[in-house]
C-alpha cells in the first residue's frame, strides 16, 4: 500500500465514528465480522473501480478490526486471495467489493482459508461462510476517493459503431494502405474485404468469394489481415491461398507477392498456419507449434493467445508473464509510451464483453462492450490520443466496429 | 456453504454475484470459451412423430433432415441469403444455379449440375412446395429432364415470366438435393454413419460443424423431456417452442371440385380459434386466410355465415403420422356430420397421400407444408395445392411482374385475401416450430421459415 493511501486510512480510522460514509461502512463491516468470531489471522481483500476507495477501505478495515483484537493483513483482490491469503498465513479471509453510487455500499463475505489436507488437491473449500453488507450515503469524501484513481487511466467507449455490418467479422487491420499518412481500416468479413477511412466510411471492397475454397474450410469467421509497405496481405481460413491487395485509384486490386497467416504484421511478424477446419493457428517458424487463437509481435513484444483462455507475453527478452481471462480479442499495443495488452474476456458468448488494458502495472482500466469482442486493432486517432478499434460481434448474427479511447 | 443467510437482511441471491467477483468462484481458465470450441456429440431428443417424418415436411423434421441433407441456401431471419450448397445468379434468360466446390454427397460423388437438374426434378414429383418454388420455370419438368443429362459448371433455369422471389423459394427444404432412394443420400453438415448417428463432415463448403457427431434419440415424451432437463440431449424437437416465433407449417384442407360446397359448409361451422385449442396445440394460431399472420395474412377470422346443411358422402385422406392431422380430421368429420354429411376418414404415409391424391383419389385432403417466408412464394403455394396450373400461371406472371419486393408482397397478400373464397382451399392453421433447447447452446440462430439454424451451435 502506498503511503499516502496508509496516511489517508490512519486519519479516516482516527476521525469520530459517524463523521464519514467510508468510516461507517467500515465500523459496520467490523461488527458483523466480529459477530461471526473469525479464526484469526484474518486477510482483507476489498475490491472496487477506484483502487483509492479500496485501499483507503482495505487500510481503515484492518486499523478497526486491529482495534478489536484481531490483527489483519490487507491483500489485493482477485480471483487468487483465498490462495494468497493461505499462503500469508490466513485463516480467514474478508473479501468485499465496494461501489459509490446513490450510496457508499459494500458487499462480501466472511470464510475460512483453511484447505482439508486430506482433501488432496481438490481445492474444495471448508468451513462457514458469513456474507457481510454495509452501507451508509453517499458523502464527499467517498465521491472523491471514488474519482481518484480512474481519471488518468479509464478506457471509454464511443457511444456510436464505426460501422455495421450483417455479417461477423473474421479478421481487422489498420495500417497506411494508400501512402497518405492516414492510416486506414481493413476488415475480413463475410467473403469481402472493405478497407474503411478511419472515421469509419468505405473507401473500397473487394471480393474473396472466386478464390479456391480451402480443403476444410473454417466454420467461424477467421483470418489474418496485414496492412505493411502500402499493401494489404489478407489471409481467409476458407480460402486455399492468401492473396495480396493494392489500393489503386480508389480500387482494391489483387497485386504481386505472397502472404500467408501471419502473427503480429511488418517486419516483426511471424508466420502461421491456419489449423484446417478450425479457426485457429499455429506458428510455423521456430519449435513452437501450439494451437492459437492468434497473437500479435511487436519489437520486443510477443503476446500468444491460448485456447484455454490464457496469454503469454514476453516483453524484452523477459521471462513470459502469464495472462488469465484473455479472449481471442487481444492485441499489444502501444498506449501513453509503453506496449500492453488490450484483451477481451474469455467468456463464452457473453452478452456484453469487457476490454482491458494489461499494463506492468496492477491497475487495469477497462471498460463494457455490448457484444463478443473478436478483434483489436491500434490505431492513433486524431490528437495522437490513443485508440482502439474492436470488431465486436453482435446477437443479431452481424458484427460491428467499436472504438474505445482513454479516458481524459 | 453451509450458512447461505444473508446477513442484516440483503436477498443472498444479490449478494452472491458479488462473491463470485470477490473470491473468483466462476471465472477461470476452466470455462474459457472466446472461439467456438470444437469436438462432443450434438444429441437430439426427437418425439416418434418427429423422427417418422424422414423427408423433412414439418418443421422439426426439417430441422433433423437439415443437419443431414442441407438445402441449396438459407434465407436468414434478416432476408438475408446465405449459400450453402450453390450460389446463384440472374441472367438475362432466367437463373443460374453454381454449385459450390467441395459440395459433395455422402458418397463422395460431388454435386454437378446434372445431379441437382435431377435433385429438383425429384423434389418436383415429391412435393407441392417444390412445383411451386419452380413453377415459374418455364416447362420445368421437360427442362429439368433435359439438363439431368448435360454436364455443365452452372445450370440455368429459364423463367416463363419474372419471378424475383425464385431464390428464396429455392432455398426451402422440399429442394434439398438428394441422390438415389436410399438414407444418406443428401449433403449434409453430418455424414450418416448408421440410422440414428452421423459424424462431422470435414469438407462441407461452410466448414465443418464445431461437434464431432450427431446422435438421434427417438424417445417417449417424458423421456425427451427427462433428457432434456438432464443434459443427456442438447435439443427436443416435438415439444415446447416460442409463439413468438415464425410460424409457416400451415394446414389447408383442399377438394376436388366436385367437393367444394363441403368446403363452405365446413367454413361456416368451423371455430379456428377452438380447433387449435382443443385439437393442435401450441405454438399454432388459427389460419382465416390463405397467407398467415406472418406474413402479413389476416390474424381474425372474418363474418360469420349460418350454419348452412348438405347431404351425402365424402373421403377425407389425411396423413397418419401427423398428430394435428389426425385430431382436425377427426373434428371436421363430426362437423360435417353435424351439417348432414358422411365423411370417411383415410390415413395414408405422406408420401402415400401426394401420391394417391395426385392419382385422383380422395374428394377431400388435408395438406399441411411448410410455407416460404415471402408472401408471393407462399400464394405459389396454396395455388400449386389446388392443382389449377392455368390459375397459378396468370396469378404468379401477374405478381411476378411488380419489381419492387414490398409492393409485390403487399399486392401478393390482396391477392390472397380476394381469391380466398374462389380457391378449392380452406384454410385452417397454421404451426411453429416446437423445440426446446439446453441454454447451454451457444450460437443457435432461427431463420426466416422460423427454424432453428444448429449449424453453428456449440457448447463451451
Amino acid at each position: 500500500m502506498s503511503p499516502g493511501f496508509a496516511l489517508l486510512g490512519a486519519l479516516l480510522a482516527a476521525a469520530p465514528p459517524t463523521s464519514s460514509a467510508i468510516d461507517s461502512v467500515a465500523d459496520q463491516l467490523r461488527a458483523e465480522a466480529m459477530s461471526a468470531h473469525p479464526e484469526p489471522p484474518l486477510a482483507v481483500a476489498v475490491q472496487s473501480a477506484s483502487p483509492a476507495l479500496a485501499e483507503a477501505l482495505g487500510a481503515l478495515l484492518a486499523a478497526r478490526l486491529a482495534e478489536s483484537g484481531v490483527p489483519a493483513l490487507v491483500l489485493a483482490p482477485g480471483d487468487d486471495a483465498p490462495a494468497r491469503a493461505r499462503v500469508a498465513g490466513a485463516r480467514s479471509l474478508l473479501g468485499v467489493r465496494v461501489q459509490v453510487g446513490e450510496a457508499l455500499t459494500a458487499a462480501g463475505a466472511l470464510r475460512s482459508v483453511w484447505r482439508n489436507f486430506w482433501a488432496g488437491r481438490t481445492p474444495l473449500a471448508s468451513g462457514p461462510v458469513r456474507v457481510l453488507t454495509a452501507w451508509a450515503p453517499v458523502d464527499p469524501g467517498a465521491l472523491l476517493l471514488a474519482a481518484s484513481g480512474t481519471g488518468t487511466e479509464s478506457l471509454r467507449l464511443d457511444d456510436a459503431p464505426l460501422i455495421r455490418f450483417p455479417l461477423r467479422t473474421a479478421a481487422l487491420a489498420s495500417g497506411d494502405l494508400d501512402g497518405d499518412g492516414l492510416p486506414e481500416l481493413a476488415v475480413l468479413v463475410g467473403s469481402e474485404v472493405v478497407v474503411l477511412s478511419a472515421a469509419g466510411a468505405p473507401v473500397a471492397r473487394h471480393a474473396l468469394g472466386d478464390l479456391p475454397p480451402a480443403a476444410a474450410p473454417a466454420r467461424e469467421p477467421f483470418g489474418t489481415l496485414c496492412i505493411t509497405e502500402g499493401r494489404l496481405l489478407v489471409a481467409w481460413a476458407r480460402a486455399e491461398a492468401p492473396v495480396v491487395l493494392q489500393l489503386q485509384a480508389g480500387q482494391l486490386v489483387r497485386g504481386p507477392g505472397t502472404g500467408g497467416p501471419t502473427v503480429g504484421c511488418g517486419p516483426t511478424a511471424e508466420p502461421a498456419a491456419f489449423v484446417p477446419g478450425a479457426a485457429r493457428l499455429t506458428l510455423t517458424r521456430g519449435p513452437e507449434r501450439e494451437v492459437l487463437w492468434g497473437g500479435d509481435v511487436r519489437t520486443g513484444h510477443r503476446l500468444l493467445l491460448l485456447p484455454d483462455g490464457t496469454a503469454r507475453w514476453s516483453a524484452q527478452g523477459n521471462e513470459a508473464r502469464a495472462l488469465r481471462d484473455v479472449g481471442a480479442g487481444a492485441a499489444l499495443v502501444p498506449w501513453r509510451g509503453e506496449v500492453r495488452v488490450a484483451a477481451s474476456s474469455a467468456a463464452p458468448a457473453p452478452a456484453e464483453d469487457r476490454l482491458r488494458l494489461v499494463g506492468a502495472g496492477g491497475i487495469e482500466p477497462s471498460v463494457t462492450v455490448p457484444g463478443r469482442i473478436l478483434q483489436v486493432s491500434a490505431a492513433p486517432g486524431p490528437g495522437g490520443v490513443s485508440a482502439l478499434v474492436l470488431g465486436v460481434w453482435t446477437a443479431d448474427g452481424g458484427s460491428e466496429l467499436r472504438v474505445v479511447r482513454g479516458g481524459p | 456453504m453451509n450458512d447461505g443467510r444473508a446477513a442484516s437482511g440483503t436477498p443472498w441471491r444479490a449478494v452472491a454475484p458479488w462473491l463470485g467477483l470477490v473470491f473468483g468462484i466462476a471465472a477461470g481458465p476452466a470455462g474459457a470459451a472466446a472461439r467456438a470450441r470444437d469436438g462432443g456429440t450434438l444429441r437430439l431428443a426427437l418425439l416418434p412423430e418427429v423422427r417418422a417424418d424422414r423427408a423433412g415436411e414439418t418443421p422439426e423434421g426439417a430441422v433433423v433432415h437439415g443437419l443431414l441433407a442441407s438445402p441449396l441456401c438459407r434465407v436468414e431471419a434478416s432476408g438475408r441469403l446465405t449459400p450453402l450448397l450453390a450460389t446463384f445468379q440472374r441472367t438475362a434468360e432466367g437463373l443460374s444455379l453454381v454449385p459450390r466446390p467441395g459440395a459433395r454427397f455422402g458418397a463422395g460423388a460431388p454435386l454437378g449440375t446434372p445431379e441437382l437438374a435431377r435433385a429438383l426434378a425429384r423434389a418436383m414429383e415429391l412435393s407441392p412446395v417444390a412445383r411451386a418454388a419452380l413453377a415459374p420455370v418455364r416447362d420445368a419438368a421437360a427442362t429439368l429432364a433435359q439438363l439431368g443429362r448435360t454436364q455443365g459448371a452452372v445450370l440455368t433455369l429459364p423463367l416463363a415470366y419474372p419471378w424475383p422471389d425464385l431464390e428464396v423459394a429455392l432455398c426451402h427444404p422440399a429442394l434439398t438435393p438428394w441422390r438415389g432412394d436410399g438414407q444418406g443420400g443428401g449433403i449434409g453438415l453430418y455424414v450418416g454413419d448408421g440410422p440414428e448417428r452421423g459424424k462431422a463432415s470435414p469438407d462441407f463448403p461452410e466448414g465443418r460443424p464445431h461437434p464431432d457427431a450427431l446422435v438421434l434419440s427417438t424417445l417417449s415424451r417424458r423421456a425427451a423431456q427427462r433428457a432434456l432437463e438432464g443434459r443427456g440431449a442438447q435439443a427436443l424437437l416435438g415439444e415446447g417452442g416460442d409463439p413468438s416465433a415464425q410460424a409457416l407449417f400451415a394446414t389447408y384442407l383442399v377438394a376436388r371440385s366436385g367437393s367444394q360446397p363441403l368446403l363452405g359448409l365446413l367454413d361456416s361451422r368451423l371455430d379456428r380459434a377452438a380447433l387449435v385449442r382443443s385439437f393442435v396445440g401450441g405454438p399454432a394460431a388459427p389460419l382465416p386466410g390463405l397467407l398467415p399472420p406472418a406474413l402479413g395474412g389476416p390474424d381474425g377470422a372474418g363474418p360469420r355465415t349460418a350454419p348452412a346443411r348438405g347431404s351425402g358422402t365424402a373421403l377425407l385422406l389425411y396423413v397418419a403420422d401427423r398428430r394435428a392431422q389426425r385430431a382436425v380430421a377427426e373434428r371436421l368429420q363430426i362437423l360435417l356430420a353435424d351439417a348432414g354429411v358422411q365423411l370417411t376418414l383415410s390415413a395414408r404415409t405422406a408420401e402415400a397421400l401426394e401420391r394417391d391424391w395426385g392419382a385422383g383419389q380422395g374428394d377431400l385432403a388435408l395438406r399441411s407444408v411448410l410455407l416460404p417466408p415471402l408472401p408471393a412464394p407462399a400464394l405459389a403455394v396454396v395455388l400449386e395445392l389446388t392443382g389449377d396450373t392455368a390459375a397459378q400461371r396468370r396469378e404468379l406472371a401477374a405478381l411476378g411482374a411488380v419489381p419492387d419486393a414490398a409492393e409485390r408482397a403487399t399486392r401478393a397478400r390482396e391477392r390472397a385475401l380476394q381469391l380466398a373464397g374462389t380457391l378449392p382451399v380452406l384454410p385452417l392453421h397454421v404451426e411453429g416450430l416446437r423445440a426446446r433447447l439446453d441454454p447451454s447452446l451457444i450460437d443457435v440462430r432461427r431463420d426466416a421459415l422460423g427454424l432453428l439454424v444448429l449449424d453453428d451451435a456449440w457448447w463451451p
